[in-house]
């Protein structure tokens, strides 16, 4: 059985291997982008399960990257978590950014990575076909 | 018998006749002399009454012949001017006394007296024609007012002059005090006025003071540069017009006139200016109300301030917490996939020290952003209904480790058997009972916390009741400020972070849900109790 393939795209490089350590020693097949663009290449090219994506990135940031997904048919639908060091608190701007569901929000800084790999795998397993 | 009855009777009348005639001119005689005696006496009547007035009367009279010698002075006269009667009279008017006006003294065909004389006109001269008075026999040199008519014989030709004047020393004072006291007040009216015209002009706001019916009675240059009005007179109607269709400001004006109160208009956008606006009555009593004074401040500047220090923050915050993230998310997962590679005790103890430290610290970052954000009112409370009595419960719970920890209870005491329901931000309020609730574990060391609620018509009270230390008197006007542990270690009431901010937050929370918080007893070494409110749910 081919392994659930789940696309990180953050810009911070340490994070982005904290995140793909955690996911693949779940079993996960990991691919990692480094800003929006190369991001939205990878996910209309690898097609992933689930989405990890950071707002503030250089060259295209998370925002425009899933305006630009949501454009497409298939990017339309694929879960998206939202993770982002942006506010401490709820925020509601994030909020409404995920409001074109299915996205989720999940504060960084206050989530460990357990916690994000728990709410993926809470996500993967709702719109499993 | 009739005739001789009648002609003796005539004989015997004629006798009588010269006799008659003597007693008849004798009777006429007396009666003249009665009428001049009755006469005399009526005029002597007259001239005692006139002497009489003449004595008595308050101004000084004079009386002078056609070469203005002097034949009648009164009493009065005779005082002011300094001489007796005996050597007054027959003196002449213009060598006996010489006149002024001011400093100058009066040419003898310029006085009064021979102007009159010559005339026939009666004069009057008043306190304001400034003239004097002084006899040239000593006596002081004083103020007059006067009247001055002539004499008419009865050929009509004019025989004297009659004067009667006054001393107007003391009236001529009192006016020059007068007039001073009013020099003075205007000066200081005009000095006062020109204080408050430099001030409202030097004023750092826009300042305008209008009246009822909309007329500009004073504007600053402020007020000017901030409205951006060209001319030297603008009206009302232009002003508003600047404002249309941000702001209504004539109804904003006649709201606070009928409302009686300030009224603080924020954030109101002109061009790209932001201003703040005060409206507020200017009233003379309770009932009379003049007009309005509008104050206008440009804080376009410090709105760019608060947005750059915004982004400040948020910079920091992205910049701090995201090598905190990896600190706090790479030792969870060291802890979890090498817990076996780990064998030394001390190293997992230190990488757990790494571990609790980034959560702390990301927790500290969190604090500084929320307070900042809550100061500027940029935080949206998320307001809905909720039970209380589950919350309270649900906070409970996460503290019970802590609680039995430390050997203490945790009670709920309501005697509500139903949900009570609060209209707040959920997660908000739980925040605040998780730092009062933490805060009063913290600070006790036997017994326990009790919370209780108690709804009222409109809010709901909620108090933390605790059997710990106390807090001393001279610390309890800190509590709720900002940074209150910073001040004194042993202050602290700030159980869930270190950064002396929780009761502040605290404050700033509840606040921010209409609610308010206070400190309602504490006791040292009895305990203390805090308390707060929330608008019940309708």
């Amino acid at each position: 059985m081919a392994m659930t393939k789940i696309l990180i795209v953050d810009d911070d490089e340490i994070l982005r291997n904290m995140y793909k350590t955690k996911f693949v020693n779940r079993g996960y097949d990991v691919v990692t982008a480094e800003n929006g663009e190369t991001g939205l290449n990878l996910a209309l090219s690898q097609k992933p399960a689930l989405i990890l994506l950071d707002i503030r990135m250089p060259i295209m940031d998370g925002v425009t990257m899933m305006e630009k997904l949501r454009t497409d048919p298939w990017g339309r639908g694929v879960p998206i978590i939202i993770l982002s060091v942006v506010e401490p608190v709820r925020e509601n701007i994030l909020d409404n950014i995920a409001k074109g569901k299915p996205a989720y929000y999940l504060e960084k800084a206050n989530t460990t990575p357990e916690q994000v790999v728990e709410k993926a795998e809470e996500i993967i397993n709702l719109y499993k076909d | 018998m009739n005739f001789k009855k009648a002609a003796g009777k005539k004989i015997q009348e004629n006798p009588v006749k010269p006799n008659n005639e003597l007693e008849e001119a004798k009777k006429a005689l007396a009666s003249v002399l009665q009428d001049s005696k009755r006469l005399e006496e009526k005029l002597r009547e007259e001239r005692d009454r006139a002497n009489a007035i003449i004595t008595f009367m308050a101004e000084g009279l004079l009386v002078m012949d056609r070469d203005y010698k002097i034949v009648i002075i009164n009493p009065v006269a005779e005082k002011l001017l300094g001489v007796s009667a005996s050597l007054a009279i027959g003196q002449k008017w213009s060598d006996f006394v010489t006149t002024y006006i001011g400093e100058k003294e009066i040419p003898f065909e310029e006085r009064t007296a021979i102007k009159t004389f010559q005339s026939g006109k009666t004069l009057i001269t008043t306190i304001e024609d400034n003239h004097y008075y002084k006899a040239r026999y000593g006596g002081r040199k004083f103020p007059v007012a006067s009247f001055t008519s002539s004499l008419i014989d009865k050929e009509g030709r004019v025989s004297g002059v009659v004067k009667v004047f006054r001393d107007v020393t003391h009236e001529k004072q009192e006016k020059e005090i007068i007039k001073k006291t009013v020099e003075e007040r205007t000066l200081q009216v005009r000095q006062e006025q020109a204080k408050l015209t430099a001030s409202i002009q030097s004023l750092p706001v826009g300042f305008m003071i209008i009246d009822r019916d909309e007329n500009i009675l004073a504007i600053n240059a402020v007020a000017k540069k901030i409205l951006d009005l060209k001319n030297e007179d603008p009206t009302c109607r232009q002003i508003c017009e600047k404002f249309t269709p941000v702001l209504d400001l004539r109804k904003m004006q006649e709201k606070s006139l009928a409302d009686k109160k300030a009224l603080e208009l924020k954030d109101i956008a002109l061009g790209k200016k932001v201003l703040r606006i005060l409206l507020s009555p200017i009233s003379l009593s309770a009932e009379e109300i003049i007009g309005s004074v509008i104050l206008f401040e440009d804080v376009t500047e410090a709105k760019i301030l608060e947005r750059s220090k915004d982004e400040f923050f948020s910079i920091a915050s992205h910049e701090l917490r995201t090598p905190l993230t990896a600190i706090r998310g790479n030792t969870a997962l060291i802890q979890q996939y090498f817990s076996d590679i780990l064998k030394d005790s001390t190293l997992k103890d230190m990488i757990l020290d790494i571990h609790d430290s980034s959560i702390r610290l990301i927790q500290i970052v969190n604090d500084f952003l929320n307070v900042s954000r809550l100061e500027q009112g940029r935080i949206e409370f998320v307001n809905e209904e909720f039970d209380i009595r589950e919350l309270v419960l649900e906070v409970f719970k996460e503290l019970e480790f802590t609680a039995h920890e430390k050997n203490l209870f945790l009670k709920f005491d309501s005697e509500q058997r139903n949900a009570v329901k609060v209209y707040a931000d959920r997660d908000r309020t739980k925040e605040v009972l998780i730092n009062l609730i933490g805060n009063s574990l913290k600070f006790t060391d036997q017994g326990g916390v009790t919370v209780s609620i108690l709804p009222n018509p409109n809010f709901l009270k909620i108090a933390i009741i605790d059997s710990g230390r106390g807090i001393p008197v001279k610390n309890q006007s800190l509590l709720f400020h900002k940074f209150q542990q910073a001040s004194e270690q042993i202050l602290t009431r700030d159980f869930t972070r270190g950064t002396g901010l929780g009761l502040y937050i605290s404050k700033l929370l509840i606040e921010g849900m209409e609610g308010k918080i206070w400190l309602e007893n504490t006791e040292e070494g009895k305990g203390s109790t805090f308390s707060f409110t929330l608008p019940l749910a309708n």
